[in-house]
């Protein structure tokens, strides 16, 4: 059995250097300096985004509202798969371990140590002693064992929990303090899901009481504990006063500095940016670029711009039609496209460009497939030459009669990306067709490969999560370029189970490059949420999965 | 008038369940999968998403869903909402108390603005006065609610500071979401009571009655405008229904609780039980509320009876 009281996924740690200045220097801007060219099968050390803790203590008290483009779904971690669900229960919640931003190794959280057979199939952990959930009840292996029974039991109807603990075959309480997991499968990102909020252990008391309405209801160990949820209004949380165990990495011990948070769901941008500017709400979520830019130079505000973990914002190409079915007009398109206008025209600049599909910030980030396809019109002309489209009388290109056309199928919000990707491919002889859409019809229509170009971008602090977007098995799902690769799939499914960090490495580093060659993806810019903090907000930075932020370090001046 | 209040009460049975089959029918025809109301904005597996179509009977054909929704309607059960995971008659009263104080806050404001200003336009028309009113109301009626909506958030608000720009509780978030909402309904009761009244004021009784030596005042309030009202009264009916659809638009503007913005996230998400839910139940206070109109007539106007 090896022991290890924090498992080392990283060989390597880089030190960063924050750039920027004042409080706006917590932000995701944090740049790293180059780096020594690392051995390309080695776990690559990744570029952190989130700033360490800044030291010194804040000040008690005081309130926060912030704001969130959506109101949760519910707040059962076990229940909901929604991103402003995840916002609120990270105050409500603890996780056994925690993933720190900065080096992203696994620390503590309600579990004190853990070790792991050599086979990767049994993990024990010491859990902390003392913890209370807000109802009182302790916490102990049995809370542990009951959440997480509860999440694999089909009756729960886990839309995201489950998924995590696929792997999942048992948990044997040893003792009190001590819970043993039991894994069907080898799960290489077991640490990483348990991280996550959505495996956070609730009160099993809570979940029995209220039943089908525990989400509206929640319980949890975390720093704030639940008060109201007026529905389509607001969620309010207090301080728990009793709160001592939080992570090492944060900025202080003891209770929160905040006494009082309200969530409000504000989906109208007008309104969500009328309200943070006459000063109704400290701290606005998903802030317009447009606005964005404004509101920045205005100097009045900390605006952040959190990098996400995980796959950039990608152009998933549907393999399945022409004209992408032809591997020549997708590398015109890698390197016909100009990412960095793109990310001018359709962002403000905003965003910083991505070429491969896992993240620069994420674990396992692999340099090989840096630069791959630089920009460069002309060869992507000769790519359409190529492959037999000639420039026609318009000057949109024509094949057999057929001229290139294709659809890009996106979201109402991502519109921009959409026209600018029009413009910057006009010149190439490519007319490309805009479909903005709501979220239900445009997936509805990347699941089915009715057209031709998708997008999105994929947030998870394990790189693994890739195969939700590139494996044959999500054919119908999230495989919008509708790949169907043997050997793709194989790394993809080697690397879930591969317990040793260089072989994984090496495993996802494959498959990066495997869906490189064949172009089957375009990354355009690395995915980031856009946060507007009032000046009087102290220390607000964000967390590596999907950059929420840790309202418990946040203090009021 | 109780047998007549039975029969329409009756009749609104098989409008109800033709408006719940016309709504779930439908709603399958728009494209986009219902998945989206459980699972938002993630990325999941098809594996996964296979596993929760079966887990919430997406699955099941058509018919079944649609008559296991009447079979538990029936008996009271609108189901479970999708994305909020909970009753969606809880979700209906959770949201119904705001949008009952938006519609009737925005209703009184219509009615004082929209009485006053037809009266005064139809006592001195073609002055100035019926002139500026007059233009007054064009505007109510051309402006679209939402842009009115915006254009307060932006001076009262973001300019001014006097007013807090979203959020339901307390008075001074009601005001501009009810003048918004009122403004326009206040508009078209403010012409048509200027040109039901004048018809009115030129009828051989009034002049009878001013021949009389009634004063002018209460010869319009006690004699004309009662008159004038039944046509009124049906438009006012009639606006209380605007009034609950207008709500959808500035619930939304104003992020303010209510019925309206329910629907709008139900739509959004796909979130059938709750589109179905929520639907029914306008609908059932639009057939309540025609039938209390047609019930006002007789109130108005003795001549008119019920039986």
């Amino acid at each position: 059995m090896s022991k290890r009281s924090s498992p080392n996924l990283i060989t390597r740690r880089r030190f960063i250097k924050i750039g920027g200045t004042g409080a706006v220097a917590v932000l995701a801007v944090a740049c790293a300096p180059a780096a020594p060219a690392a051995p390309t099968a080695a776990p690559a050390a990744p570029k952190p985004t989130t700033a360490p803790a800044a030291s010194g203590a804040g000040k008690p008290g005081g309130q926060i509202r912030y704001a969130m483009n959506n109101e949760p779904d519910s707040l059962d971690p076990a229940k909901t798969a929604q991103a402003s669900a995840f916002n609120v229960m990270m105050n409500l919640y603890d996780t056994l371990i925690w993933q720190d931003p900065v080096d992203l190794k696994y620390k503590s959280g309600l579990a004190e140590s853990w070790e792991s057979t050599p086979d990767g199939l049994t993990h024990t952990f010491k859990l902390r002693k003392g913890v209370k959930f807000h109802d009182g009840t302790p916490f102990n292996a049995e809370a542990v064992k009951a959440n997480f029974d509860r999440i694999v039991d089909p009756a729960t109807k886990s839309p995201q929990a489950a998924s995590k603990l696929a792997a999942y075959q048992s948990t044997t309480v040893v003792d009190e303090f001590t819970a043993k997991i039991t894994l069907k499968t080898q799960f290489a990102a077991f640490y990483d899901a348990l991280s996550q909020t959505w495996l956070a252990i609730a009160s099993p008391t809570a979940q029995k009481k209220f039943g089908d309405d525990y989400g509206r209801n929640p319980v949890g160990t975390g720093p704030m504990m639940f008060k109201e949820w007026v529905a389509k209004d607001r969620i309010v949380v207090v301080k728990n006063p009793d709160y001592n165990w939080g992570p090492p990495f944060w900025n202080h011990t003891g209770p929160a500095y905040l006494d009082q948070i309200t969530f409000v769901g504000i989906s109208e941008n007008g309104a969500r940016l009328t309200a943070f500017e006459s000063g109704e709400i400290q701290v606005m979520e998903t802030v317009p670029e447009g606005d964005f830019d404004r509101l920045k130079k205005s100097g009045k505000y900390q605006m952040v711009v959190a990098r996400t973990p995980g796959s950039p914002m990608t152009i998933f190409m549907n393999t399945e039609k022409a004209p992408f079915n032809d591997i020549n007009v997708r590398k015109a398109i890698m390197h016909g496209l100009n990412r960095t206008e793109l990310i001018n025209a359709a962002f403000f600049g905003l965003y910083s460009p991505a070429d491969t599909p896992i993240a620069d910030n994420t674990l396992y980030h692999s340099k090989k497939a840096v630069g791959m396809y630089p920009y460069d019109m002309e060869k992507a002309k000769k790519y359409l030459e190529d492959a037999g489209w000639k420039p026609g009388p318009d000057g949109v290109r024509v094949k057999n009669g057929e001229k290139l056309v294709v659809d890009f199928v996106d979201l109402t919000t991502y519109e921009p990306k959409v026209v600018a990707t029009q413009a910057l491919l006009k010149p190439l002889g490519i007319t490309v067709n805009v479909k903005a859409l709501d979220q239900a019809t445009r997936v509805a229509m990347g699941h089915k490969g009715e057209g031709h170009m998708f997008s999105t971008a994929l947030l998870d602090s394990d790189p693994g999560a890739i195969q939700l977007v590139y494996h044959s098995r999500n054919l119908g799902g999230f495989d919008w370029s509708r790949i169907k690769d043997a050997e793709l799939d194989k790394y993809l499914d080697d690397q879930a189970k591969e317990p040793d960090t260089t072989k994984r490495a090496a495993l996802l580093e494959q498959a990066v490059m495997k869906i490189m060659e064949n172009a089957w993806s375009f990354p355009i810019y690395n995915f980031a949420r856009l946060f507007g903090v009032s000046p009087k907000v102290k220390n607000f930075r964000t967390h590596p999965i999907g950059s929420y932020p840790y309202l418990y370090e946040v203090s009021l001046e | 008038m109780g047998t007549y209040i039975l029969k329409r009460l009756l009749a609104a049975i098989p409008i109800l369940i033709g408006i719940s089959a016309l709504v779930f029918f439908s709603l399958k025809l728009v494209p986009g999968d219902p998945l989206s109301a459980i699972t938002g904005d993630a990325v999941i597996g098809k594996e996964e998403a296979d596993r929760l179509r079966e887990q919430y009977g997406l699955n099941d054909p058509l018919h079944i869903q649609y008559l296991n929704f009447v079979g538990r309607a029936i008996q009271g059960d609108l189901g479970r909402s999708l994305q909020f995971k909970r009753p969606v008659i809880d979700e209906i009263r959770a949201q119904l108390p705001a949008t009952l104080q938006l519609t009737a806050a925005a209703m009184v404001i219509a009615l004082t603005v929209g009485l006053g200003l037809g009266i005064l336009a139809a006592i001195r028309p073609h002055s100035l006065l019926d002139g500026l009113t007059m233009s007054i109301a064009m505007a109510g009626v051309s402006f679209p609610s939402f842009w009115v909506g915006l254009m307060l958030l932006l001076i009262f608000s973001l300019a001014l500071g006097w007013l807090p720009a979203t959020g339901t509780e307390g008075f001074e978030r009601l005001i501009m979401p009810a003048a918004t909402l009122g403004f326009g309904a206040a508009a078209i009761i403010a012409r048509l009571t200027r040109s039901s009244l004048l018809e009115v004021l030129q009828q051989q009784y009034i002049v009878t009655a001013r021949a009389k030596g009634l004063s002018f005042v209460k010869v319009v309030f006690r004699h004309a405008l009662r008159n004038a009202l039944i046509p009124v009264v049906t438009i006012v009916g009639l606006q209380f229904g605007n009034l609950l659809a207008g709500a959808v638009v500035i619930e939304t503007v104003f992020s303010r609780q209510g019925i309206g913005r329910l629907l709008v996230t139900a739509i959004l998400g796909r979130d059938f039980p709750l589109v179905q839910g929520v639907i029914l139940f306008v609908a059932s206070v639009y057939v309540i509320v025609n039938l209390l109109v047609d019930l006002s007539y007789a109130l108005i106007d003795p001549r008119i009876r019920y039986a």
